[in-house]
């Protein structure tokens, strides 16, 4: 078996083991993989219950990889995401205690209801992939990637990210309600999810208990779809359509904000990683297509105009593409 | 006597300008007014019964109206606008009567003169003189070629309208347009000659002539560019376009004829964009 093959192979295993405990929900993987394939960041960016966490939980423990979880409140410190020195009486000595950041994958829960000042903090971390404590400086485990997620409609005692955080998350997934059949499956799976007893005692299994500890790859297939991912040729031509894009946005009578050269390399890395896990060794439109609005939504911003309107973000984006083809 | 005579003088002055000024008929007897120009007397008591002006003539020399009648005593006071339509001197007790229909001799004369101010021998006023005829032709003439004119513009532009449309009829009937546009620039696309912009250009453009074809404008960007990649005609195109566009080693010896088969008596987006 080529590497190729063994890639494909990795992708297939984990999008099978994320499918026993969380359903419907494959494109949400596809981004999940794109993240951690181009050591990107993904917001995601849905309703409460659904799955979010346990899509984390599955994706961590599917690639072997350390997983960290962290609620993010109106009351966390930047010390308690990144670590601190704590003082040992007896030797006299500062110790350093490493924060919940240090770890492969870190799910920053509900991150619009922390202080700004615990955003930047994690944020300088996703951006600079190193931490500093008193005087030393660590880095981050790789792979390194933050999952943050947010409430969309809870907006009061929340931060809202401005612009140039959400900048740095390369994804901005938009979670929508499963359809009809994948919520009548979920609710079958539930049924059968029984009981485990302990001692003497007895408790219903959640989701979460039947997420296997088994990992269906480790670090080396991990390396090896990075790898794969940085060998996916992308055209001249699929940089045309790009920067047309990226440039539509800047020139929209109704966008005041529009993407950065940022969001132009995100959509050629997504695309790459789009292309490696659809089977493709190649960059496609249809890369382009799929990946613009996780890419560019959250980076764009509506003049008062258009809001008065009534137009969304993914209006407008939707409009450009119809023009752009 | 000089010293009688002074204040004789002075005894019976106050009651001569008393007499004087209460009697407004011997201020009339100075009063002059131009022809054409209303003048009114204000509180002029005359005696008898109530006066009304009497019916104006059509040769009228003047306009008289009493614009208020007030008791004063067993006679009336009244006020009085007249206006001159004849230079001359005339009585305006002339033009009043009583209600009661008893006579008015009784009344003194209420003399007016009107003064005219063009010269006595000007009789007549100046004849006008013969005016220009506002455009060639006349009013009638003009009235006729206004006409004309809205008749046939319409007629000019339905003509102008028809044979557009038929010239679109003809080019969109003409069975090779799109598929001949397509090809030369299909052609340098495969070699490489149209240039990275005009390549990708010609790959959007043909997405979106698609789209109008099927019909799916409707649908997100990313569906409809499934379908069309599913299509059986539209995805043959567009999959050699991939092929030569974004593959690391493109193939290359292919067919244009069978490729652009499907573009054969088409009409859309795809010809504009080549026309650009």
């Amino acid at each position: 078996m080529d590497k190729e093959e063994k890639v494909t192979e990795f992708i297939e295993n984990i999008r099978t083991r994320v499918g026993t405990v969380v359903v419907g929900q494959d494109q949400v993987v596809e981004r999940l993989l794109i993240a951690l394939f181009t050591s990107g960041h993904i917001l995601l960016q849905g309703m409460p219950g659904l799955a979010k966490t346990l899509l984390v939980n599955a994706l961590g423990k599917a690639i072997h990889l350390e997983f960290s979880r962290v609620q993010f409140t109106v009351d966390l410190l930047p010390a308690d995401i990144l670590g601190s020195e704590i003082l040992d009486q007896s030797s006299a000595t500062f110790t350093t205690r490493k924060g919940p950041v240090f770890t492969n994958l870190l799910l920053a829960d509900e991150i619009n209801r922390a202080a700004p000042k615990v955003q930047g903090a994690l944020l300088e971390a996703m951006q600079e992939r190193k931490v500093t404590l008193g005087d030393e400086t660590y880095r981050l485990p790789v792979p390194f990637l933050v999952i943050a997620t947010q409430n969309p409609i809870e907006q009061s005692g929340t931060f809202e990210l401005p612009e140039a955080q959400l900048d740095r998350f390369m994804l901005c997934h938009r979670l929508d309600y499963p359809d009809v059949d994948e919520e009548e499956e979920i609710l079958k799976r539930n049924l059968d999810l029984g009981i485990q007893k302990e001692g003497q005692g007895a408790v219903a299994n959640t989701e979460f208990d039947i997420v296997s500890d088994e990992p269906v790859g480790g670090a080396e297939d991990l390396n090896n779809a990075i790898d794969q991912t940085h060998r996916v040729h992308v055209s001249e031509v699929f940089i045309k359509h790009v920067v047309e894009l990226v440039g539509r946005t800047r020139t929209h009578p109704s966008i005041e904000l529009g993407g950065s050269p940022r969001a132009g390399i995100a959509l050629i890395k997504g695309a790459r990683a789009r292309a490696m896990i659809h089977g493709r060794n190649y960059a496609v439109p249809d890369d382009l297509f799929a990946l613009a609005e996780d890419v560019l939504l959250h980076r764009i911003r509506l003049n008062y105009e258009a809001l008065a309107e009534g137009l969304t973000a993914a209006d407008i984006l939707n409009e450009i593409l119809r023009e752009m083809g | 006597m000089h010293v009688k005579m002074k204040s004789l003088l002075f005894f019976f002055m106050p009651v001569w300008m008393a007499t004087t000024q209460g009697d407004p008929a011997n201020d009339l007897q100075a009063r002059k007014s131009p022809v054409g120009i209303y003048s009114e007397i204000r509180d002029l008591v005359l005696p008898g019964t109530m006066l009304e002006t009497r019916p104006l003539q059509q040769d009228t020399e003047i306009i008289l109206r009493i614009t208020a009648t007030r008791p004063h005593g067993s006679s009336f006071r009244y006020d009085l606008s007249y206006c001159g339509l004849q230079q001359g001197e005339f009585d305006l007790c002339d033009y009043l009567q009583r209600k009661d229909g008893t006579s008015t001799d009784d009344l003194a004369r209420l003399s007016v003169k009107f003064e005219g101010v063009l010269a006595a021998d000007r009789l007549q006023p100046n004849s006008p003189g013969a005016g220009k005829l506002p455009r060639i032709g006349g009013y009638w003439n003009m009235l006729i070629i206004a006409g004309i004119i809205w008749v046939i513009c319409p007629l000019i532009l339905l003509l102008i309208k028809r044979r557009r449309k038929g010239q679109s009829n003809t080019s969109s009937g003409d069975p090779e347009d799109i598929a001949d546009r397509l090809h030369p620039l299909v052609e340098a696309a495969r070699d490489g000659r149209l240039g990275t912009a005009g390549q990708a250009k010609l790959e959007r453009s043909l997405i979106g002539f698609w789209r109008d074809r099927l019909n799916l404008q409707c649908e997100t960007p990313v569906t409809a560019l499934a379908e069309i990649r599913q299509h059986k005609e539209a995805g043959l195109l567009l999959e050699q376009l991939e092929d030569w566009l974004h593959k690391p080693n493109p193939q290359s010896p292919v067919d244009l004829e069978v490729l652009l088969e499907p573009y054969r008596n088409a009409a859309g987006k795809t010809k504009e964009c080549i026309d650009q």
